[in-house]
């Protein structure tokens, strides 16, 4: 009997206001799995993952995340659900008035973080890891796309998180930094078992690093498992 | 994402003043409902002492008789002061006050002369002033006593009217404040979104979110309270100038109770409508408070 999964979704439907966007989802993702969510624009994958960080109310079906369990998930209880998790995307960038380690520094503070020398312990580890040990004196705009893009996947490591959620994290980078951040997303999967859901329209990436796929399209999520893009 | 925090905090400053000053405004009127009921025996004391009671002389008297009677007036239990107006002075009085002079036209002066005088505030009710109008008609040479009776049968009651009034405007006010103060802390909101965004993401609770918010707003009704002291002080000092009567010290403890009532009311109010509306929006999602 494997450990149970990381997330699952079970006969899920998710709403944005109240049209249906995805009916009667089902899905599974273990530890350490890497999952891409692909499909058309406007057919729900930025739903999906704000279903799964509690950002999107769960109303029908059931749902469990990182051992939460999204239907009795309240305003008083979604900040446990996220710290527990990373979350990366495209537009959710670094406070730009603050320099790198400030902007993690925040993050730990505002989890309840207060040991000043674990948190600098933290915040030297989460950059090491994606390997800008010596940039964090620098300010967001001193750094290029792609290392502004680590210091958003250290940010989502900050509070060694079980399940990375991923919406477009290479959306605004040029190919080479892109297969940089997947590297990256990648390692940390199997280094640290970390499971990644990775929302993206980016299929050259999709062939470069082939994972299992989930497809949404007309209303449904379909599960290629390990579809083959030729 | 072009804009800061910090930035857009800065920009935001204004309306924390309005707040603020709205704030001290609903505590200025409370505090002047407070200092009225603590004052409420002296005010009384005040109005029913300057209520002045005439005692109208017949013409052709001598003046020794009016001065005798001046002097019993002096003498009696009830009186706190007394002043004897000849017919003379009456019609200096007169033109003074009205600025013709009745004199040219009738040819003789139609004015009486009197014996002023002020009760002290316990006999300043209407039956006690009925038997001092009875007992000062007796005299001859009374020919009838006057006095404001309207204004002894309404004082009563002022004094508690006035602050009940004075209570409901600030209340309303307090209404208005709210939602100024909602209003701010939408905008302060909106302004540092990005802020907000980010410790919602990675898991701040809403207690913390709302803690630098709640700080500040501790802070402006403090600084809202002491602007309203510093006005209620100003008023206590301009009143004690012309109203002896009016004596704060004597009243000391429960004025300096009042103060403090005033601090913690100021912020109570700042703090508790800031932190429903800090709550409020975190419900919302920011990007949509515009
Ligand atoms: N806040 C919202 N309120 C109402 N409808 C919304 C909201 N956000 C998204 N939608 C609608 O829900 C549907 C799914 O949107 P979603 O953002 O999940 O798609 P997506 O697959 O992430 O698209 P993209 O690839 O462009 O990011 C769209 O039709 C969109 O118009
Ligand atoms: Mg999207």
């Amino acid at each position: 009997m494997a450990e149970s999964p990381i997330a699952e979704l079970r006969n899920v439907n998710i709403y944005q206001s109240n049209a249906l966007i995805l009916g009667n989802v089902n899905l599974a993702v273990s530890k350490g799995e890497f999952v891409y969510l692909v499909g058309k624009t406007g057919t729900g994958k930025s739903s999906l993952l704000r279903t799964l960080y509690g950002d999107l109310p769960l109303r029908e079906g059931e749902g469990r995340v990182v051992g939460f369990d999204l239907s009795q998930i309240t305003w008083k209880t979604v900040p446990y659900l996220r710290r527990n998790l990373g979350v990366v995307f495209q537009d959710f960038q670094l406070l730009t008035d603050r320099n790198v380690h400030e902007n993690l520094g925040f993050v730990l503070r505002s989890t309840g973080w207060k040991d000043k020398e674990r948190m600098e312990e933290k915040i030297n580890d989460v950059l090491d890891k994606v390997g800008l040990k010596t940039k964090g004196f620098k300010m967001p705009f001193e750094l290029s796309g792609g290392e502004q893009q680590r210091v958003d996947i250290a940010r989502a490591m900050l509070n060694s998180p079980k399940l990375i959620l991923a919406d477009e994290p290479t959306g605004n980078l040029d190919p080479e930094t892109s297969d940089d951040i997947m590297q990256l997303l990648f390692q940390i999967a199997r280094d640290y078992g970390t499971s990644v859901i990775m929302a993206t329209h980016d299929y050259i990436v999709l062939q470069k690093f082939p994972s299992r796929v989930l497809r949404t399209e007309q209303g449904k999520v379909v599960d290629n498992a390990t579809v083959s893009f030729a | 994402m072009t804009q800061t925090g910090r930035l857009s905090a800065k920009r935001s400053k204004p309306s924390y003043v309005m707040a603020v000053i709205g704030v001290a405004l609903v505590l200025f009127l409370l505090g002047l409902a407070g200092l009225l009921v603590i004052q409420a025996n002296n005010l009384k004391i005040h109005f029913k002492e300057s209520i002045e009671i005439q005692v109208i002389l017949r013409d052709n008297i001598r003046s020794q008789d009016a001065q005798a009677l001046e002097d019993t007036i002096s003498h009696l239990p009830f009186t706190k002061s007394v002043s004897y107006v000849t017919k003379d002075q009456a019609l200096q009085n007169y033109k003074k006050d009205f600025g013709d002079d009745p004199d040219t036209l009738l040819q003789y002066n139609p004015l009486y002369a009197s014996i002023n005088f002020f009760a002290k505030a316990d006999y300043v009710n209407a039956d006690s002033l009925k038997n001092i109008e009875n007992y000062l008609t007796q005299h001859d040479i009374v020919r009838e006593v006057y006095y404001r009776k309207d204004l002894v049968n309404t004082l009563n009651g002022n004094v508690k009217r006035v602050s009940v009034i004075i209570l409901a405007l600030s209340v309303l006010l307090a209404l208005v404040v709210i939602i100024l103060i909602d209003n701010t802390i939408r905008l302060a909101m909106f302004s540092n979104r990005f802020l907000i965004k980010t410790m919602q993401m990675v898991g701040a609770t809403r207690w913390f979110i709302a803690k630098p918010f709640d700080l500040r707003s501790i802070w402006n009704g403090l600084i809202s309270a002491l602007v309203a002291i510093a006005g209620l002080l100003g008023v206590i000092y301009a009143v004690e100038k012309n109203m002896p009567e009016f004596n704060s010290n004597q009243n000391l403890v429960m004025t300096i109770l009042l103060l403090l009532c005033m601090i913690l009311i100021g912020i109570c109010i700042s703090l508790l409508s800031t932190h429903r509306s800090v709550m409020k929006y975190l419900r919302l999602q920011l990007d949509e408070l515009y």
